[in-house]
């Protein structure tokens, strides 16, 4: 255990101390996320609120396509962006691989079906009860739209958080598009994962620490949102 | 000279399945307070989702105002509301829900009294109610809020679906209040669906009764369920609880519904000997204040019956609440309704 304990005290250390090291990781890390989760919360709010509250041809199999995604591997994304962006691949010339915008890649497609799902699971339940209240009300097909989408906040939010979990603690996806290439595409994962495999605990714990902390920031925010 | 609000033809609904609502012709009076009883299932929530324009029937057309109209037609959009049952409140204040009907029709002048107006018009305060958010309201509370939201918008038509079916005896004293208050102010046409019979009698102008999608004035006909059985003399019967038979003429199907003139008076049918009496207790006496007749609750075996007689006859014919009464009907004169 007094290693463990060593790991926490020598994490403390490092933070304090600004290692470069840790730091980038952190950076790294922050600048993915935000890449990914921009992309997946454009796209999946409103393809999800969509596919929530409109009801049209072909929406119950795409929903069901949309659920089978939620179980992608992460290793399995990472394999295809990989097979897509490397020298041999369709994509190959864009010179996305091992570099912060491929992993990003990798993470949206990792994260817009999540952002999908659940935003429209949301708006299916918001919308269809609010929907005769609005009506009632004397809204017109746009206020309808627009106050379902206002009212839709929280669940859209909480798919937010879901997603941006996912995307700040997968390891398979930064590692095979990423390379694990220190000062340019290490992350938070992929550091903490590199370093216990060399037995050296602090800094890991140190990351670990920052992850839980940047987790802590991200729900408070959420929480502030929701409120609104 | 009646002047219809809403003019019903051919109107029908159904959900995947056989339809649920059939009313061939229906017209409602602009003004007046019009209530709907009849039995879960009969069809009353669908024909007021219709009415207030919420779904598209599948058959026949609702006019309003003598115009065509459906769901987001400019002329009732703004004229119907409609507060359903279990009403959902927007995940904002109470304030903000009450405006919401104001800001979406333009209104931008006098919005803080018109909503203190609304909620005391539903027996709540601005300053107590007005900042809570709906997870901090009672049951009672929400559907009041509701309906608050509903009358700050000053509706040509209110359309209520079992207002008070969940709410305390103060809730429901305050949303009486409030549709009673919003004839009397602003002449809005009230339609209510309610199983408080005592509500309807008192406070209507006109009671419907609907039972399996069919609607039809309150007066003295009464729904007698199936299945119905040839009997020896040519009629045929169905049994009540008691073990008591009601005849009638050969229905158009063994479960058909028969809709049955009742009267505390022999009908003169020409031939005597074809009215039947049918044994019930007398339970209660409702007023109809706007008539000044009494509406005559009876139960015989498990139906329960409803015969609107004059205050005279009550007590000519000592029809208070514990006696049993005969109550006649002609076989011939029997309607049917089909499932």
């Amino acid at each position: 255990m007094e290693f463990i304990a060593e790991g926490f005290v020598k994490a403390v250390v490092l933070l304090l101390q600004g290692d470069a090291e840790t730091w980038s990781a952190i950076v790294v890390t922050l600048r993915v996320t935000m890449l990914s989760m921009t992309a997946s919360l454009l796209l999946g709010i409103p393809l999800g609120f969509l596919l929530g509250y409109q009801p049209f041809a072909g929406r119950r199999q795409i929903r069901m396509v949309v659920d089978t995604l939620l179980f992608l591997p992460t290793v399995f994304v990472g394999l295809l962006v990989y097979a897509f962006i490397s020298s041999r691949g369709p994509l190959g010339e864009a010179g996305l691989l091992f570099t912060v915008p491929g992993i990003a890649v990798g993470q949206t497609i990792l994260a817009l079906p999540i952002v999908m799902s659940l935003a429209a699971s949301a708006t299916e339940e918001t919308a269809g009860r609010l929907r005769v209240t609005l009506m009632s009300l004397g809204a017109n097909r746009r206020q309808l739209f627009l106050t379902s989408l206002w009212e839709t906040r929280q669940g859209i939010v909480a798919a937010g958080l879901v997603a941006c979990g996912r995307v700040m603690t997968e390891v398979g996806i930064s590692m095979m598009v990423g390379g694990n290439i220190k000062w340019h595409t290490r992350t938070i994962t992929t550091a903490i994962a590199l370093e216990t495999n060399k037995g050296l605990f602090a800094m890991g714990i140190a990351l670990g620490m920052v992850l839980m902390v940047i987790a802590f920031s991200v729900n408070l925010g959420a929480m502030l949102l929701k409120r609104k | 000279m009646s002047d219809p609000i809403y003019q019903i033809r051919n109107l029908r609904q159904r959900y995947n399945g056989p339809p649920v609502l059939d009313i061939h012709r229906l017209d409602i009076d602009r003004g007046m307070v019009t209530g709907i009883q009849g039995p879960n299932g009969s069809g009353k929530t669908t024909f007021l989702r219709l009415l207030a324009f919420i779904d598209i029937p599948w058959k026949g057309e609702i006019g309003f105002n003598s115009r065509g109209a459906g769901p987001f037609s400019e002329h009732p959009r703004l004229a119907v509301t409609f507060l359903p049952q279990t009403p959902s409140l927007l995940q904002r204040t109470v304030y903000k829900n009450v405006c919401y009907g104001l800001k979406i029709r333009g209104i931008r002048e006098d919005i803080d009294t018109r909503v203190e107006k609304a909620l005391s018009m539903v027996g709540l305060s601005m300053a107590a109610f007005g900042h809570r958010r709906p997870h901090a309201l009672s049951g009672g509370e929400a559907q009041r809020v509701a309906l608050a939201a509903r009358m700050a918008v000053k509706p040509k038509v209110l359309l209520l679906d079992e207002p008070t079916a969940n709410v305390d005896t103060e809730s429901a004293q305050r949303i009486k209040q409030a549709a009673h208050d919003a004839k009397t102010r602003w002449n809005t046409t009230v339609i209510v669906i309610s199983h408080d019979s005592q509500w309807l009698y008192e406070g209507c102008d006109r009671i419907l009764q609907m039972y399996q999608g069919r609607a039809w004035d309150t007066g003295n006909r009464n729904v007698v369920p199936g299945p119905w059985q040839p009997s020896a003399d040519g009629n045929w019967e169905t049994r009540l609880a008691d073990g008591q038979g009601v005849a009638a003429s050969p229905p158009p199907r063994p479960d058909a519904t028969a809709l049955v003139e009742l009267s505390f008076d022999r009908p003169e049918t020409g031939r005597p000997e074809t009215v039947k009496g049918i044994e019930a207790m007398v339970t209660r006496l409702i007023l109809e204040k706007k008539t000044g007749r009494i509406a005559v609750s009876l139960l015989a075996g498990d139906l329960v019956f409803t015969i609107t007689t004059s205050p005279s006859q009550i007590e000519q014919k000592q029809l208070y609440p514990g006696k049993k009464r005969t109550v006649f009907y002609a076989p011939d004169h029997v309607e049917w309704l089909v499932p």
